[in-house]
């Protein structure tokens, strides 16, 4: 078989997880110009091996060789710079970023194009490969199929030898299949290669040239596609042997069992019109291929996912309209994200288990701790958990026995209808036996179990019926002798049913109304808007607001806070915060008024330039060493820095004295043509680092860290570096600031600058920028700390008194910080970060 | 923390047959609250060495109201954080319950209960607002609270008109500055307080789901608690206390002036911090933010009896807090696990 065009080749690929031999001595060549798909159950080992291939994963023996040369040490980089090119299922795209600009920071560094023509280059690259996306778009709003084509694109740019797309069609409809097989058909014209995995027979059928099956991390063959049948390759898939040991089934010539869910035109977000019921003591399975809708089904019952439809639990209409609805209606979920959703992990395992039944063990509003500890033992004992004591924290114990926990607290609640999402993921083999034993149990005390798994064989050792999904629809149903892995697998593989609805937006004026409301030029504008409104409406109440003197020395104030604001954005865009600006920016004044003092002279001057300079960087870097080295989380690390801060502040100048000479003052202060110079300063430097933060190299970086410093460590930033750059950053900006506050105050006054704390960051927040770091505008940033100033300027003008100086910033952060994050539609409340984070 | 050792006592847990208490002491010395413990008794046993006088009766009885009070904010903080925020409005909250409950009566003691009623409702509107623009309108917890803050500040402007030399009546003076059994007022609501927080928090059904909910709103949610429900009432109780916080305060200090609640933001945290609770959300002790806010309270009461400007008592502060919360960060389980296995 082997050719000289081989573009991909691995050889005796080996790779054991504990306990599992998740590859057997696999060898898989791919060859130039073809479309090799790769088919294979659930855990047959594809994802495995290709992540050997793309060097995510090290094998334990085995060679890779891509393009002819062999991966001696294996990591995602280097087989990227030797052109193999990944587009997995699960996008691993920036959302604060463009298109454009994640397509640019894909390829590596030395190969990328300025980011002043990147919309340009990518507008082209799109065009080139027929994917309609506007380049200039925030990724955060593309829907679940353009993000995957915005993937593909991302790869396709690299212009790999080798592509790998992981289940490509899952979130397409019929019309984007067609259009992704043309594409893929123009990438293996120009002589590269497709590995295309899928679960989808048909598709399989029509798109490759060559595929090669595994099964149980064995390589079962290589075939021509045009020779073999489908039914050819399901023998192929299935029929491994069963190892495990399943309880007994409900009996088949049992009588009929009463109906205790009954589910009828049941639809939602990825599932349309399903129905099916599910007797006393029966279990029934939910299969399909990943992604089908069946495991929507399941949280959907289970009230975590909207529905409209019918569900009846003994008869009985059922509200699923939230979590606690369905299990006041005896329905309760077995959430399959273990650490996510289903387990507290911090909390002990007795916190854990009796979660959901409180009530049993409290008299009246007191948890009765003995009682509780008796009951939790009991289910401790009963279901086998190998736990220290009940006051372990879950997350101490090992996968299987978490599991049994989250099983302890479902059971001790004794459901009518146990919704169990993948019960045996990531589970050994002793603990799945234990947990079939538990599950059977249940059915069989009078309740009835229903089961989403994405192992064939486990649904056919475990369930009395078997309902396959594909695309959002029930396709066959499978019961008695029919509950087969053979018979579940061909179901969900052979089925050829479509997504229903378009995925693709109309662009319509209104949603373009909506991305600029969700843009980052929005609150700049609005800002704008409302300064001038307050300028006029104060201007007409008392002309004297207009006066030169009044504007420019609103002009000076502003510049201080401005400077500040703009370190404190730097911070921010990296999911930080620095608390510690405003007494640095007091201990800056206070240090120059040692040098700056009556009658110094010029060496003075740059001496204490110096020293004020040193002391910002000293400050930035034991923030961002704080937070990058000791861990501390932002707040914390801040926090400490401002405390002693402050406590320096103090030492030197216990109270305010030290005047600041004239000159310094006047340097500060002159103007240009009426407006001061330091305020022209600011305006320039805001445009500088605005354009700097959308177009630079720098900016994309500090960008896509703040978005997401995993993703953005995956692409290659070097992610500990730019944090305590933005802090040192910061603190340097601060210091500018604490020159402007100086000439303000002229005075070394300890206790000068703390509300630049928390007011820079009100201006930063009403200019637009995230607190969870990523998003921001330092032009918007201005406009806030404009806008702050211009009403404490005003305030007097218009005859109010000292509390609207409050008011009004209160009223407008709330109201700022409100509408934008409606207009960006962030998740309210339950999801909400903790701030420390 | 006190009530931990008595269930554990109740009960004769079959797997377990160390002796309880034991047992629960054992557990105790693992948990991050116990740290604040030692560390504050050895504080006190040390003051006398460094300044004389200060573990005299009169200096502990002039330190403890302070100690009490700031315990009882920190309390509150120490919910909202057990919740996933970070609480900005403390400051707003102390100064808007001390002005109205020296302001509003005017001097006459008939009219303390409703001033002090009010007080708390005030405090209960400004923590329904943080409340509702985080649960409903998405905005994160720092920023809801700074903006609240501004609000409280300009109520407190507003309703003093910028001017605060109304003293506090002087049932309320009286009271801030009595004492039972030799113990002050002040220190004896604040224990009252929070044991009653500490039992709801550990013992109660409500209590249970509040900490899951903070834990992991996710499988919170996915578990059938209403969290964003759990999240609202934390910050009105928070609110409660900052109010109680701030009664006493304008009781002890009689003329609390414009803004008494300034100086609680930050040792509010640092009390948080130091008491082993996580910044993080979830589990956290508010017994031991009080033992926190007392070792902050006595730090400071020792830096000054040893003749220190109070700018070295910020620089043992913010070291402590950084060294403290550092220490914390090391992996010492995976360090010790290094060295068995070197």
């Amino acid at each position: 078989m082997s050719t000289p065009r081989a573009v991909l080749r691995l050889t005796d690929v080996e790779k054991t997880y504990p306990g599992v031999r998740a590859l057997k001595r696999v060898s898989f060549e791919v060859l130039a110009g073809e479309v090799h798909a790769l088919v294979g159950e659930n855990g047959a080992g594809k994802s495995t091996l290709m992540a050997v291939a793309a060097g995510a994963t090290v094998p334990d023996s085995g060679t890779v060789e891509i393009a002819g040369t062999t991966m001696d040490s294996p990591t995602p980089s280097a087989a990227a710079a030797l052109g193999l090119a990944v587009v997995y299922q699960h996008t691993s795209v920036l959302d604060d970023l463009t298109v454009a600009e994640n397509m640019v920071f894909s390829l590596p560094p030395e190969k990328r194009p300025s980011l002043g023509s990147a919309r340009a280059w990518a507008a082209e690259q799109l065009r080139a490969i027929d994917i309609q996306l506007d380049p200039a778009r925030r990724v955060g709003e593309l829907g679940v199929a353009e993000r995957h084509l915005l993937e593909i694109a991302k790869a396709v740019v690299r212009d790999p030898k080798v592509l790998v797309l992981d289940e490509p069609t899952e979130s397409l409809t019929a019309a984007e299949t067609e259009v992704l097989f043309a594409r893929i058909q123009k990438i293996v014209a120009t002589g590269a290669a497709v590995v295309y995995i899928s679960h989808r027979l048909p598709e399989v059928k029509r798109i490759a040239t060559r595929l090669s099956v595994l099964r149980d991390g064995e390589m079962r063959g290589t075939f021509d596609a045009a020779e073999v049948s489908e039914e050819q390759i399901l023998q192929l898939i299935v029929g491994r042997s069963i190892e495990r040991a399943f309880p007994d089934k409900r009996p088949l010539d049992a009588p009929p069992a009463e109906p205790l869910l009954t589910v009828e035109s049941f639809s939602g977000g990825r599932f349309h019109d399903v129905g099916f019921s599910v007797g006393e003591g029966e279990i029934v399975g939910l299969a399909g291929v990943e992604g089908n809708g069946q495991r929507d089904a399941l949280r959907a019952l289970a009230g975590i996912e909207s529905s409209r439809g019918d569900v009846r639990v003994r008869g009985a209409a059922a509200s699923v309209r939230d979590p606690r609805a369905a299990q006041s209606s005896g329905i309760v979920y077995l959430p399959g994200d273990r650490h996510e959703e289903g387990l507290f992990l911090d909390l002990s395992v007795r916190e854990n288990t009796s979660l959901l039944s409180l009530g049993r063990v409290a008299s009246g509003p007191v948890v009765r701790s003995a009682r509780e500890r008796a009951t939790v033992a009991h289910q401790i004992a009963d279901l086998q958990i190998k736990t220290p004591s009940e006051d372990t924290p879950v997350g101490s114990l090992s996968g299987g026995n978490q599991q049994k926990v989250l099983f302890a607290r479902s059971t001790l609640k004794q459901p009518t209808v146990l919704l169990a999402d993948e019960p045996t993921r990531g589970v050994d083999a002793g603990a799945r036996v234990e947990i079939y034993r538990v599950m059977r149990g249940v059915a069989a005390e009078g309740s009835c179990v229903v089961v989403v798994s994405s192992d064939a064989l486990e649904l056919q050792g475990l369930c009395d019926r078997v309902h396959v999904f594909s695309r959002g629809q029930i396709v066959r149903t499978l019961e008695g002798d029919d509950v087969t892995e053979e018979n579940i697998t061909g179901a969900a593989l052979t089925a050829t049913s479509e997504h229903r609805g378009s995925l693709a937006q109309q662009a319509s004026r209104w949603l373009k109304a909506r991305r600029f409301a969700a843009g980052d030029r929005a609150p700049a504008l609005v800002l704008a808007l409302l300064f001038i409104l307050l300028a006029i409406y104060t201007t007409g109440r008392n002309e004297f607001f207009f006066s030169e003197r009044s504007v420019s020395s609103m002009l000076l104030l502003t510049s201080a806070l401005a400077f500040i604001a703009f370190g404190q954005l730097l911070v921010l865009l990296t999911a930080g915060i620095d608390l510690s600006v405003g007494p640095l920016a007091g201990l800056t004044v206070v240090v120059l008024s040692f040098f700056f003092g009556l009658g110094s002279s010029g060496a003075d001057w740059t001496l204490g330039i110096v020293v004020v300079i040193a002391v910002a960087v000293a400050v930035g870097l034991a923030n961002g060493l704080l937070v990058r080295v000791v861990k501390l989380s932002p707040v914390l690390a801040t926090l400490a820095t401002y405390i002693v801060l402050q406590g320096v502040s103090l030492l030197l100048r216990p109270q305010p004295e030290g005047s600041l000479s004239a000159d310094w003052t006047r340097f500060l202060t002159q103007r240009v043509g009426g407006v001061p110079l330091a305020f022209v300063v600011v305006v320039v430097l805001a445009l500088v680092l605005e354009l700097a933060l959308g177009r630079s190299r720098w900016g994309l970086l500090l960008r896509a860290v703040g978005s997401d410093e995993e993703r953005a460590r995956r692409m290659g930033a070097r992610v500990g570096l730019t944090v305590v750059a933005a802090y040192v950053g910061c603190a340097l900006l601060t210091l500018l600031g604490g020159l402007m506050l100086s000439a303000q105050i002229g005075i070394g006054d300890p206790s000068a600058g703390i509300n630049y704390t928390l007011t820079s960051i009100t201006a930063v927040v009403l200019g637009g920028a995230s607190i969870f770091g990523g998003r921001g505008s330092f032009v918007g940033a201005l406009l806030g700390a404009l806008l702050l100033q211009e009403i404490a300027t005003a305030t007097p003008f218009l005859g109010l008194d000292q509390s609207w100086q409050f008011f009004l910033p209160g009223i407008l952060i709330l109201f700022a910080a409100g509408a934008y994050s409606r207009a960006r539609g962030v998740k309210t409340s339950a999801l909400a970060q903790p701030a420390g984070q | 923390m006190s009530e931990h050792a008595v269930s554990a006592g109740a009960d004769q847990g079959p797997a377990m047959p160390t002796i309880a208490p034991l047992r629960w002491l054992r557990a105790f010395v693992r948990t991050p609250y116990f740290a604040i413990w030692p560390a504050t008794a050895l504080l006190f046993a040390v003051s006398p060495l460094l300044a004389s006088g200060s573990l005299d009766g009169s200096a502990l009885l002039g330190m403890l109201p302070f100690a009490a009070i700031l315990a009882l904010a920190a309390a509150g903080q120490t919910l909202i954080v057990q919740q996933g925020g970070l609480d900005l409005s403390v400051p707003g909250m102390i100064s808007l319950a001390a002005v109205i409950v020296s302001k509003y009566p005017d001097g006459a003691n008939g009219r303390l209960l409703p001033a002090i009623l009010i007080a708390f409702a005030a405090c209960a509107v400004a923590a329904l607002i943080s409340g509702i623009a985080i649960t409903r309108f998405g905005i994160t917890p720092l920023i809801a609270t700074l903006g609240v803050n501004a609000l409280l500040t300009g109520a407190v402007l507003q309703y003093t008109s910028g001017s605060a030399s109304n003293p506090a009546p002087p049932a309320l003076v009286d009271f801030a500055s009595g004492k039972v059994a030799g113990i002050p007022n002040t220190v004896v609501i604040a224990i009252v307080l929070i044991a009653l927080a500490t039992f709801v928090v550990r013992r109660t059904i409500l209590g249970r789901r509040f900490v899951a909910a903070g834990a992991s709103p996710r499988a919170a949610v996915a578990a059938g608690i209403r969290v964003r429900e759990h999240q609202l009432g934390t910050y009105v109780v928070a609110a409660l206390l900052y109010a109680a916080a701030g009664v006493l305060l304008a009781g002890f200090l009689q003329t609390p002036g414009l803004q008494p609640g300034q100086q609680y933001l930050l040792p509010s945290i640092a009390a948080v911090v130091l008491g082993g609770t996580a910044l993080t959300g979830g589990s956290g002790s508010v017994a031991a933010t009080a033992v926190g806010a007392l070792f902050l309270t006595q730090l400071n009461q020792v830096v000054l009896g040893m003749g220190a400007a109070s700018s070295v008592q910020l620089l043992i502060q913010g070291a402590i807090i950084a060294l403290g919360m550092g220490l914390r960060n090391v992996p010492w389980a995976r360090l010790r696990r290094a060295r068995v296995a070197n």
